[in-house]
């Protein structure tokens, strides 16, 4: 895992850019914390790179989600996380396609947030029961031969979670480690992310959200 | 083509071959009328240019009596004038009216005859050789094309369905009908008198002309609609009958004409009745046949029409009110109703059309007796009568009418459409997930067409059309609505006419229109939740966001978070389309596991439903709550260490429940110590749903909450 050295929130209201600043000077001690309240400054901030950056869908001038993408896009190795309040999949399934590295909830508790934070970093990200159901749907009806579906165990840990399961009770009732359950999640984050601008925009077409 | 050409053809030549036959009769050149007295004949009227012309004779004169050159004195009556010699009471009779006709025809043919008045006049008169064509009385005419119009109605049938045995005996019947108007025709027109033995073997052929009609109608109304019987044994006993009536009269074996021709008539036409009355019955459940038999009865009763008015007045003396000669007339018709029946003309009309017949032919009737009445027992003058006859039909057969055409109802899918109309708006406007288009408008179809079958099949037209004569219609899809077909309408007694297709095709239209309403208003309503969420977001929850950031203290900020996650919740609830149960109940699942874990409650989640249930957002929200309160109730106040909810589907009858078992092994309650909000609040909201909540507890052992929510019957659930 590369060290966080520096880092930038994109955030438009004040009281979640203080919550935020405060999570990531408690799980990186010594980082760079930089603030942008748009997408404009955020681009403008972005062009010395960062290694982490948390992005609010919700800004003055558009939506967080453009600056994932082009992020990704550019290969470049940031990690992006989208800060929402929102953990359902109409909200959360573009920002997965645009190849966000995962998801904090912004109403959550302070340690409850590192903890979650640590977690993504660790390859262990986060996955609601509504975005899991939204993913298994979108996997059936892509009948691409170029993109990979999901593995079996992917797919077996998915319908779990779509039903409610807690990822300890996915563990248990597979037989594997917590973490090993933990990161199958980040292999589906994987199968959403897309690399090329192109991609992007097939997929996005062929799943409706264009 | 042939066949009807041939036909054409054969019919002018017999024309020609009668009408020859009778102008090479002796011709006076006068018109003899029957008197009722015994003064002999009256002298209507004179032909122009012909013998009693040039002799200077004037109408109104009662002929008495003739005599031959020879000396010979010839009485007449009226029984010589007789159109048909078959209506004569016996054969004895008969014969002598045929030795008279010798006689007669002998003096006019042997010289100049001297005619003996009743007024004591006399002339003399050289008969000509022949009556000129000009001169043949137009009822003459009149007959030969009646005669035509028999003859190619049987033919027509029989060229549009050559291979069944029905029109086969029907164009029998036609070859009789037209032998028996051409033979009355030629000896109904007849001045005087015939050539005696030509005369005779005419009515002989009339005679066979009714026993081929008998024959004919008694042989197709046993093959038609369907068979009465696969033996031939029917068939072969009727032909035997025929022949053997035919030789009855042919060698004059009864007494009299009653025996030798009218009552076999009368038998015929029973037995007629009766094979028709067996093809009533069997036709019980097939529309098509019992319409297409439904043409036939209008024709028989234009049979008895012809016998009530023709043959029964002349035969037993009474002045029939009709013409016999034009009542020749009316066995076309016959003809043409037996015709249309087996061609199946517009079948789906005939229910109206018959009624309508039967109702006009009554109220001529009623008019008829009346007159009739009033004439004979009141013995009021005629045209005074007639008037009081129509005066009283009009003040008691008019209303009667008008009454017994409403209470009947015969545009009876427009009546039932009047009667149901409320409930159609009502159910029409009540669709949900539980009562989906396509089933509401099966049912509405139920209700106005009592059919044997409502059922889903393929089908493209932009109309609704009905098809096997109107046995079935089929209707095209919309929406959500499949393509269906009616079958057998009023349970299999009736076929759907044109009238129905229209009305079908309007209420089809209607549905779409409500359909499109509905769905514009549940867009708009969708459209208008998304700005209120929108709203609670940009307002509120950043307000909310900041107040759990600024929270002073851990309980503080818990509560916040618990007002946020229900805002949330709220906000996602809105911006969605209506979601499925299944996937709210994991995402309860996922809450409820979650809260319970941080009361140190282990959960055990049954849920065995498996259906794709559909519910209203509202339903959905009510519903959560309920079990959000329950297992709040429970972490609060229970002190249990473990709860287990149980989800599952109840079917009873038709009806489906969803049912939410909440068992913790806590304190129990008894009924004062716990809030009361808590409990009015989870009863609410399920009797907002609809449902029930139920507590069971047991002091210390634990307590048990049912919650219930009907969801409306099976079939409905299922197709949603």
């Amino acid at each position: 895992m590369k060290d966080i050295r520096q880092s930038l929130i994109v955030e438009d209201l004040p009281a979640a850019q203080v919550w935020m600043h405060s999570i990531l000077a408690q799980s990186f001690p010594g980082v760079r914390i930089d603030v942008a309240d748009s997408l404009a400054s955020a681009r403008q901030k972005l062009k010395s790179p960062p290694d982490l950056v948390l992005v609010d869908l919700n800004l003055p001038d558009g939506n967080g989600l453009d600056i994932i993408r082009e992020l990704k896009q550019q290969r470049k190795r940031i990690w992006c996380i989208v800060t929402t309040i929102y953990d359902d999949d109409s909200h959360l399934f573009p920002a997965l396609i645009a190849g966000a590295d995962g998801y904090l909830l912004k109403d959550q508790d302070q340690a409850d947030l590192c903890l979650e934070l640590q977690r993504i970093l660790k390859g262990q990200p986060p996955l609601s029961p509504s975005i899991a159901r939204r993913v298994l749907g979108s996997f059936k009806i892509q009948a691409d031969p170029l993109s990979e579906p999901l593995t079996t165990r992917q797919q077996e840990v998915l319908k779990m979670i779509a039903q409610g399961d807690s990822i300890q009770t996915v563990a248990n009732k597979l037989g594997i480690s917590y973490h090993t359950a933990a990161s199958h999640i980040r292999g589906i984050y994987q199968r959403l992310n897309v690399g090329t601008r192109a991609e992007a925009t097939a997929k996005a077409i062929r799943l409706g959200l264009d | 083509m042939t066949i009807l050409s041939a036909v054409t053809v054969a019919f002018f030549l017999i024309t020609i071959v009668i009408t020859t036959l009778l102008v090479n009769n002796p011709w006076l050149g006068l018109q003899l009328n029957t008197t009722l007295t015994s003064s002999g004949l009256e002298l209507n009227s004179i032909n122009t240019g012909g013998p009693a012309d040039k002799a200077g004779l004037k109408p109104g004169k009662h002929l008495v009596k003739f005599e031959s050159i020879s000396g010979e004195v010839i009485t007449l009556s009226d029984v010589d004038k007789i159109d048909d010699p078959s209506l004569l009471s016996t054969y004895d009779e008969y014969r002598s009216f045929f030795k008279r006709q010798a006689v007669i025809d002998g003096a006019l043919r042997s010289g100049p005859v001297k005619l003996h008045f009743s007024d004591g006049e006399t002339a003399s008169l050289q008969a000509d050789a022949s009556r000129p064509i000009r001169h043949l009385p137009p009822i003459y005419w009149f007959q030969i094309i009646c005669a035509y119009a028999a003859l190619i109605t049987g033919f027509l049938v029989l060229a549009f369905n050559p291979n069944t045995v029905a029109p086969r005996y029907y164009s029998l019947a036609s070859i009789g009908m037209a032998l028996l108007i051409f033979t009355n025709a030629f000896y109904s027109s007849r001045e005087l008198s015939l050539d005696a033995d030509l005369f005779r073997v005419v009515s002989k052929l009339s005679w066979l002309g009714d026993c081929f009609i008998g024959w004919g109608l008694l042989g197709t109304i046993w093959y038609y609609p369907k068979p009465i019987n696969q033996s031939l044994f029917g068939p072969m006993l009727l032909g035997i009958f025929i022949i053997t009536v035919f030789f009855l009269d042919y060698f004059e074996i009864p007494e009299s004409l009653d025996f030798g021709q009218r009552y076999i008539i009368y038998l015929s036409v029973a037995m007629g009745a009766v094979l028709a009355w067996i093809q009533w019955q069997r036709s019980n459940f097939d529309p098509v046949s019992r319409a297409s038999l439904r043409w036939f009865l209008i024709c028989f009763f234009s049979v008895s029409l012809y016998i009530t008015f023709a043959i029964i007045p002349a035969a037993y003396g009474f002045t029939s009110p009709i013409n016999y000669n034009w009542a020749i007339g009316l066995l076309p018709l016959l003809q043409i109703g037996i015709a249309l029946g087996i061609v199946r003309y517009r079948l789906f009309d005939i229910d109206q059309l018959s009624l309508r017949i039967w109702l006009w032919f009554l109220g001529g009737l009623l008019v008829i007796i009346v007159d009739s009445m009033l004439v004979y027992l009141v013995k009021i003058n005629s045209h005074i009568s007639l008037s009081f006859a129509l005066v009283l039909v009009g003040w008691i057969y008019f209303p009667m009418r008008q009454w017994l055409w409403g209470s009947v109802g015969w545009n009876s899918t427009t009546l039932r459409l009047q009667e149901i109309y409320p409930e159609l708006l009502k159910s029409v406007l009540s669709l949900s997930p539980h009562r989906p288009a396509g089933q509401v408008w099966m049912e509405i179809l139920s209700k106005l067409f009592s059919p044997l079958a409502v059922r889903e099949i393929p089908f493209n037209g932009d109309r609704p059309q009905i098809f096997d004569h109107g046995l079935s219609m089929k209707v095209a899809a919309f929406e959500n609505v499949p393509a269906i077909e009616i079958y057998g309408a009023n349970r299999g007694k009736r076929l759907m006419n044109p009238g129905d297709e229209e009305m079908v095709a309007a209420l089809r239209q209607l549905f779409i229109e409500v359909l499109g309403f509905r769905k514009a208003y549940e867009q708009g309503v969708f459209k208008e939740r998304g700005r209120v969420a929108r709203d609670l977001h940009d307002d509120i929850a950043s307000d909310l966001l900041g107040l759990i950031y600024s929270a002073p203290d851990t309980e503080t900020r818990r509560k916040a978070q618990a007002i946020f996650n229900e805002l949330r919740v709220i906000i996602q609830g809105m911006e969605s389309h209506n979601s499925t149960l299944r996937e709210n109940l994991d995402q309860w699942r996922a809450d409820t596991e979650q809260r319970c874990d941080k009361a140190g409650i282990d959960v055990v989640w049954n849920d065995s439903t498996s259906h794709q249930i559909s519910l209203e957002f509202r339903d959905m929200v009510n519903l959560r709550r309920a079990l959000r309160e329950a297992v709040s109730n429970v972490i609060r106040h229970s002190r249990a260490t473990r709860l287990t909810i149980d989800i599952s589907i109840l079917v009873m009858d038709d009806d489906r429940t969803l049912s939410i078992t909440l068992n913790d092994n806590g304190i129990g309650f008894d009924a004062t110590s716990v809030s009361a909000r808590g409990i009015a609040n989870i009863r609410n909201r399920m009797s907002e749903l609809g449902g029930e909540a139920e507590w069971n507890a047991t002091p210390r052992k634990g307590t048990r909450l049912d919650l219930m929510l009907p969801m409306g019957n099976t079939q409905a659930a299922i197709r949603a």
